[in-house]
């Protein structure tokens, strides 16, 4: 492979790198208890990259094959930085390889828990229950004209589901991709899936049925490491991308706020976000970035301040920065761009009952139906599917459905503690054009917003 | 065209009812960045998939690249009882359809004519993308359907900034049309120079839409009218029946695999595909079915088949009676962009997504300004095309990042909808 990749990139360029990319999985659903089949998918082929005329080009191909496009035109692109070289073999192992266990005994699995989750005794009534189990494998080699050979091969699995619950005319709705992880069939007993689908169904039923209107105004709201986890991704994660402070994704997913901060500093001390794609068997893990360079951790907020951003050797040039292993492709047909690896909030010393304990009025906002946020990613909506009222230092009746809408500076100024339990969720991230979606982390802790304005859904 | 692979893939397996598809495609895609050149990617790859049935059970194998070494035993290995196994539809008969531009073609062998014309078209500072494609499409089955269609695209979208003032506009189809992408810039243009900013409150408003808020609003609709979607339980059709009034009377919504935007002949089980309307007068007509979601209906294949689950090719409403300044006449709030829609309940509908670019004040008619933060539309789908009250004479084809169905959309003014911000 290695002699193959050389022969591929473009030893005249100013920098050239060619990638063998490959994907292979397959999906088993049920849909609403019927064994909809398998779908099985696969994707070969090659990236070559050439920085030449001050034109930066890209050719996919299924074959090993180079493209002779020559172009001078007016170049945005001004310059990169070099890196080290690197030679690094990668391969995540699985405790439980998927091909040792069968398509039968696969769906054997699915239907257990179709069993389990409908045979669950709830006031309303499930109209829909879907689950799915994606299997995955990609592997990825690079070459560049530095010298550097990087290889990783990234097995994982998923499991996705949605339910639909109706009580007295009134439905309600969730979809979950929250299960996924590199590694084996070994996941499905870490996730404890049986107690978490049954858990996801009682409280969903237990809001439907029971779940009053939320106060609305100001008040304190206690998000959960979900909901934590998508804050980061969304308005941390997105604008500390480079490219998009810089306008290169500016007629796509917009730019960044951080092109029109007055100061560094725009979060209270108890905010610190990372995003580390070093975290073993997380689904943002690498060692070496799709343009040769050494992956690590990067602290992009330290104690409210902005640290430093993601990069990659473009917008390190551009920006007077240092490339830090940011550029990841979906697959063979798509450009590195920047990307998150696992985003989160930074867990910190408090337990959850103390984050809990001083609240005199305000919600518990535990997981959320959806969300968006604008294409600065200063204006955030998220939407409370499992919410809670907290009364005076007690998490009390099911509510529905609250609205956090705010903007970032106003949500990351009033969080004033978090707590010490750091988890994570799978998710996946879409950006670029053609639209790349790469499996991600997202995580944080229990955090807690002070006097921060809430809505209800409908208002 | 050569049909040696996909006949080869269709003989290497031994079951009865079979089906594959291929695409070979050819692609240039130009981004362009401050009115200068960030990309040129070009792409030549060939995808294919193919179904597999018998006696009930069923299995889908997809590529991109070579297909699988070993075809048969992956097939074998995957085949499972499943609701959606298929016969495959009988059609004996070989079509060939050529509905390619060599223009679109050339530019593809050869793109720095194109680069240099969209240079020269920019204003000071425009981001966007061009993106070229040239497939060549078969299908065949083993109901003795072969098909084989040549097909072009262009796709393109422009963004203007006028200082921190932004304004966005796409067109598409499949004949190279230098002239429109033009007047797409100048669109963006035209928004982004609104200079006058004004505060408009949360609450209900009557709203203006775009084509490229409406299309985008569109693809939730598309979506739904998928039957899988209401096998799912994700779909506002869910408890619909054909004949039920649902929406303003003055919507009608067609799937036009025919429409020049970007023609398809034959679905992915060789039913030669139609123009139908889902919503016609605001009357729910039909979803959209492959084989095997009609049979468990009753019903008949639409000629939308993807296999698990059927989409549109192309989404069209119908064009009204009014002009687009009558639309715009009165006061509101006209979105001209958006992006980030979701649905927090996708049985009921209900959704919300985040206006962008220029969202504008109209008082009497006139622009007032636009608006200093930015504005979502939040609540029901079914609300919203309920209160359709104009629709324009004029339609505009759009399709970019958040509008993937191509689609072709009027001005549209809803009476009243909910707008919410974030301060």
């Amino acid at each position: 492979m290695e002699d193959e990749l050389r022969r591929l990139i473009d030893s005249t360029a100013l920098y050239s790198d060619a990638r063998y990319h490959r994907q292979r999985g397959s999906r088993i659903s049920l849909v609403n208890g019927e064994a909809a089949g398998k779908s099985t998918w696969s994707s070969e082929g090659y990236l070559v990259r050439s920085f030449k005329n001050t034109i930066l080009t890209a050719f996919s191909s299924n074959e090993p094959r180079a493209d002779k496009l020559e172009v001078r035109a007016k170049s945005w692109e001004e310059g990169f930085k070099p890196a080290a070289p690197v030679k690094r073999r990668v391969v995540v192992p699985q405790a439980k390889p998927v091909e040792d266990v069968s398509l039968e005994d696969k769906i054997k699995i699915l239907k257990e828990l179709d069993s389990l989750v409908r045979g669950e005794k709830i006031k309303s009534k499930l109209v829909r229950f879907n689950i799915s189990l994606t299997e995955f494998k990609e592997e990825r080699a690079l070459l560049n004209t530095e010298g550097t050979y990087s290889y990783i091969e990234r097995p994982g699995i998923w499991v996705m589901y949605s339910m639909v619950l109706e009580n007295a005319g009134e439905t309600m709705a969730m979809w979950s991709d929250e299960l996924g992880a590199l590694g084996g069939l070994e996941l499905l007993d870490k996730w404890n899936i049986r107690e978490e689908l049954v858990g996801r169904l009682r409280s969903l039923d237990h809001v439907l049925v029971h779940g009053k209107s939320p106060p609305t105004g100001r008040m304190d709201v206690v998000i959960s490491s979900l909901i934590s986890g998508i804050i980061a991704h969304e308005s941390t994660g997105h604008p500390f991308e480079a490219d998009r402070v810089l306008g290169r994704e500016a007629a796509q997913a917009g730019k960044s706020y951080l092109g029109s901060l007055v100061s560094g500093k725009f979060a209270s001390n108890a905010v610190n976000v990372s995003d580390d794609p070093t975290i073993p068997s997380s689904l943002g893990f690498y060692l070496v970035d799709d343009e040769g360079v050494e992956a690590r951790k990067r602290r992009l907020i330290v104690e409210g301040r902005i640290n430093e951003l993601l990069h990659s050797r473009f917008t390190a040039f551009k920006m007077n920065s240092e490339p830090n292993g940011a550029m990841r492709s979906m697959d063979y047909q798509s450009e590195p761009i920047i990307r998150m690896s696992n985003t989160f909030f930074e867990p910190g010393n408090m337990k959850f009952d103390e984050l809990i304990r001083d609240v005199r009025s305000g919600i518990f906002l535990k997981s959320y139906m959806e969300w968006n946020i604008d294409d600065i990613r200063w204006g955030q909506r998220y939407v409370g599917l499992e919410a809670y009222e907290i009364r005076n230092g007690e998490v009390g009746e099911p509510l529905k459905y609250p609205v956090l809408e705010a903007t970032t500076g106003e949500i990351y100024s009033s969080i004033d503690a978090v707590d010490d339990e750091l988890r994570f969720y799978a998710g996946m991230c879409g950006k670029g054009e053609p639209s790349q979606a790469v499996p991600v982390w997202m995580g944080g802790p229990n955090m807690r917003i002070r006097n921060i304005r809430v809505k209800k859904l409908g208002e | 065209m050569e049909s040696r692979l996909i006949s080869s893939l269709l003989d290497s397996i031994g079951e009865r009812e079979k089906a594959a598809v291929l695409e070979f495609r050819d692609s240039l895609m130009i981004k362009i960045v401050d009115s200068a050149v960030a990309l040129i990617q070009r792409w030549r790859t060939v995808e294919g998939r193919i179904y597999v049935g018998e006696g009930g059970r069923m299995a889908i194998v997809g590529f991109s690249g070579n297909p699988p070494k070993d075809l048969e035993k992956e097939v074998r290995s995957s085949m499972t009882e499943s609701p959606f196994f298929f016969e495959v539809p009988r059609n004996e008969r070989e079509v060939r359809r050529d509905a390619s531009d060599g223009e679109i073609k050339r530019s593809i062998a050869n793109p720095e004519g194109l680069i240099g014309d969209l240079l020269n078209m920019m204003v000071e500072r425009t981001s966007g993308v061009v993106t070229l494609e040239a497939i060549d499409r078969q299908v065949a089955t083993s109901g003795g359907f072969l098909g084989m269609e040549e097909l072009t695209t262009f796709t393109s979208h422009f963004r203007v900034f006028k200082g921190e003032h932004t304004g966005h506009w796409s067109t598409t189809g499949s004949q190279l049309n230098i002239n429109e992408m033009k007047a797409a810039i100048r669109r963006a243009e035209e928004y982004a120079s609104i200079n006058d900013e004004v505060e408009i409150d949360e609450g209900r408003h009557r709203v203006m839409l775009s084509p490229m808020v409406f299309s985008n609003l569109l693809q939730l609709v598309g979506r739904m009218a998928s039957a899988m979607s209401v096998e799912m339980g994700s779909s506002i059709f869910t408890k619909a029946r054909p004949g039920d009034k649902m929406f303003s009377p003055l919507l009608t919504i067609f799937d036009k695999p025919l429409s020049d935007v970007r023609p398809v002949f034959f679905d992915d089980e060789g039913v030669i595909t139609y123009d139908k309307a889902i919503v016609e007068g605001g009357e729910f007509k039909t979803l959209l079915f492959n084989t095997a979601l009609a049979k468990r209906r009753g019903t008949s294949s639409t000629g939308n088949a993807g296999w698990m689950n059927p989409s549109p090719w192309n989404l069209e409403v119908a064009a009204g009676e009014t002009s687009e300044e009558g639309v715009l006449d009165g006061d509101g709030v006209l979105f001209t962009n958006n992006w980030y829609t979701r649905l927090q309940n996708s049985m009921e509908g209900i959704f919300s997504t985040v206006g962008r670019d220029a969202i504008l004040l109209i008082r009497n008619g006139k622009v007032v300004g636009r608006s200093r933060g930015r504005l979502r539309l939040a609540g029901r789908l079914g609300d919203l095309l309920k209160n359709v009250e104009a629709v324009s004479r004029t339609q505009y084809p759009i399709r970019w990042w958040e509008v993937e169905t191509p689609t072709k959309a009027p001005f549209v003014a809803i009476s009243s909808f909910p707008v919410t911000k974030s301060q």
